[in-house]
């Protein structure tokens, strides 16, 4: 294992392989946390309002009395069901999300060990379990300590388990789509070459947000250094239709 | 320039993808997959030189990400994991760190006879793990434990006690990430208060009905802290002395030697928070049987902590091992 910078980690796989991952800082990990934060506390609350109905119905109580005197149907029904939601959040869906939960799913992030694989079990319940610790003495100041002084950007409970929070690879279905429109923009008679193909990729992707004066511009800029004898493209429109089919129609739908 | 086979790469990600049904799988597609996993090493390389971080290399970066997850899934053992993980991983794990389990257990014992002593010289030094409300309740010849049954139902208590001791637990152990210095406090504390507890009740006439809440689940719930905070002093020690290792992974390998033994505690404490909610405040039980409740689960414990049912197992192990290491 060797770093790179403070931007990728390297990991070593089984084969001797390297396998370089872009790191996910202390930025990214609060975001995933809060998101995350906010998902459980609202499943929770969901669940107490939901439970408390169930458990109004079955005691048969007035709402308003549903928190007064603690029963064991009270436990069953409404606390345990809560504390579950709330404590097992993070390592539950850690295992079966492959090293994901919806926070970090968001935030572009997933876990992995030393391998670049998802971790095992025992690596997620120790990083959880850590998670006392980190969050001393509040607000996670102790996790984001560490994590400020790590140059792989880990907190003590990645420390411990082995893991490694990184930024997460594309999902297989844009894989497949950009791989198709590159198969596709290759089929032509007169095709781009990789570096011109990423590039009217590119822009076609970030179209909407350029400029409008700039649009024309930059494509006016592209057609001329790809193809200098064609002749010269004077609508936005038009320059964008040609870009679309340069780059084999991976692109996202934007409304012009 | 060389030329990148983009169908090639299309057709593995469909592989891939199909892999997610594992009953499909055989061994010579997996040796073809694992043929074509390294191949894409080279297009990438090859990628990257042409135009690098485009959206085509980071597509085959992160096809190659999703190959290394698929190809070395682990074999799913679901079924025998479980007892492997009881019969062989906790002793074994429990072999190696019952040096700083005892040295907590003999810490913990130190610290409980310092508070009694304390309490003992100036009774209101209690006032320092009790409320004065409590304090004044104890005085008047009350204990706490006293309105526990009837008032509060036996799963509420049960629940809410095992959490507090699975947390504290868990604390005590990742505590030890200080140097060891954290579990030190959390098992000093804990000792203080029990002494100071105790000997404050028996100065005031009560410790006896203490007492006599105490053993059914106290004898195992101590030791277990105990033991959780051994797994964190070990894990203290291998930061403050890491040997030929680095400290990250000297810290890394003391986790994981420790963590069968944490979870197992953790298991134990469930039981010990069912004995706590149901059968240690109600007053129909007695003494002598709270005793044998407690002694007894301490010692089922301790068994399958040492792994002595399956002794013949763990050496049939060790064979198994040498046999694969020559």
């Amino acid at each position: 294992m060797a770093f790179a910078g403070n931007t990728t980690i390297s990991l070593q796989l089984n084969d001797g392989l390297d396998l370089n991952l872009p790191i996910a800082g202390p930025g990214a990990r609060a975001y995933a946390f809060l998101l995350d934060f906010k998902f459980r506390t609202m499943a929770a609350l969901l669940w107490m309002g939901i439970g408390g109905l169930i458990y109004a119905k079955l005691a048969d109580k007035e709402l308003g009395q549903v928190f007064e005197h603690q029963s064991e149907m009270f436990m069953a029904v409404i606390w345990i069901p809560v504390m579950v939601i709330y404590f097992l959040y993070h390592p539950v869906l850690e295992y079966f999300m492959g090293g994901r939960t919806p926070g970090k799913r968001i935030a572009g992030l997933r876990l992995v060990d030393q391998y670049g694989r998802a971790p095992s079990f025992q690596q997620i319940v120790i990083r959880n379990v850590f998670r006392l610790t980190d969050s001393l003495p509040f607000f996670y100041v102790f996790g984001l300590s560490v994590c400020f002084a790590s140059p792989q950007r880990l907190r003590a409970g990645d420390y411990a388990a082995g893991t490694y929070l990184v930024h997460d690879a594309l999902k297989l279905k844009a894989i497949q789509k950009t791989l198709a429109a590159r198969v596709q923009a290759s089929s032509e008679p007169e095709h781009l070459e990789l570096g011109h193909w990423e590039f009217a990729n590119s822009l076609v992707g970030r179209w909407k947000g350029l400029l409008p004066g700039e649009r024309l511009k930059l494509a006016q800029h592209f057609f001329k250094k790809v193809a200098p004898e064609q002749p010269q493209v004077d609508s936005a429109e038009v320059a964008y239709q040609q870009l679309c089919a340069l780059a084999g129609g991976n692109v996202r739908k934007v409304k012009r | 320039m060389q030329t990148i086979d983009i169908e090639r790469w299309q057709r593995f990600a469909v592989e891939i993808d199909a892999l997610k049904s594992t009953d499909k799988w055989n061994a010579e597609r997996s040796r073809a997959l694992i043929g074509e996993f390294r191949a894409l090493e080279y297009a990438l390389e090859a990628v990257n030189q042409q135009a690098p971080n485009g959206a085509l290399a980071r597509s085959l970066a992160s096809l190659r990400l999703l190959a290394v997850d698929r190809l070395s899934l682990p074999a799913a053992q679901t079924r025998s994991a479980l007892p492997r993980w009881l019969m062989l991983d906790v002793p074994q794990a429990f072999a190696l760190v019952k040096g700083a389990v005892l040295i907590a257990v003999a810490l913990f014992a130190g610290f409980s006879m310092i508070g009694w002593l304390m309490v003992d010289f100036a009774p209101d030094l209690a006032g320092l793990f009790m409320d004065p409300r409590q304090m004044d309740e104890v005085r008047g010849g009350k204990v706490w434990t006293d309105e526990l049954f009837g008032v509060i139902p036996g799963s509420v208590l049960s629940v809410s006690i095992m959490l507090n001791n699975i947390l504290v637990s868990l604390f005590a152990f990742g505590a030890g990430v200080i140097y060891g210095l954290g579990t030190l406090y959390i098992l000093g504390l804990n000792g203080l208060m029990l002494g100071a507890l105790l000997g404050f009740t028996y100065q005031n006439g009560v410790g006896d009905r203490l007492m006599n809440f105490i053993p059914a689940h106290g004898c195992a719930e101590l030791f277990i802290i105990c033991l959780a905070a051994g797994c964190g002093l070990f894990v203290g020690h291998a930061l403050v002395h890491p040997g030929a290792k680095t400290r990250a992974s000297a810290f890394q390998h003391a986790i994981a030697t420790c963590t069968p033994v944490l979870l197992f505690g953790c298991a134990g404490l469930i039981v010990c928070g069912v004995i706590e909610g149901y059968v240690s405040p109600n007053p129909a039980v007695s003494l002598s049987l709270r005793w044998g409740i407690g002694l007894s689960w301490l010692a089922i414990f301790l068994v399958f902590l040492t792994g002595l049912p399956f002794r013949k197992l763990q050496a049939d192990e060790t064979i198994r091992k040498s046999r694969l290491q020559t």
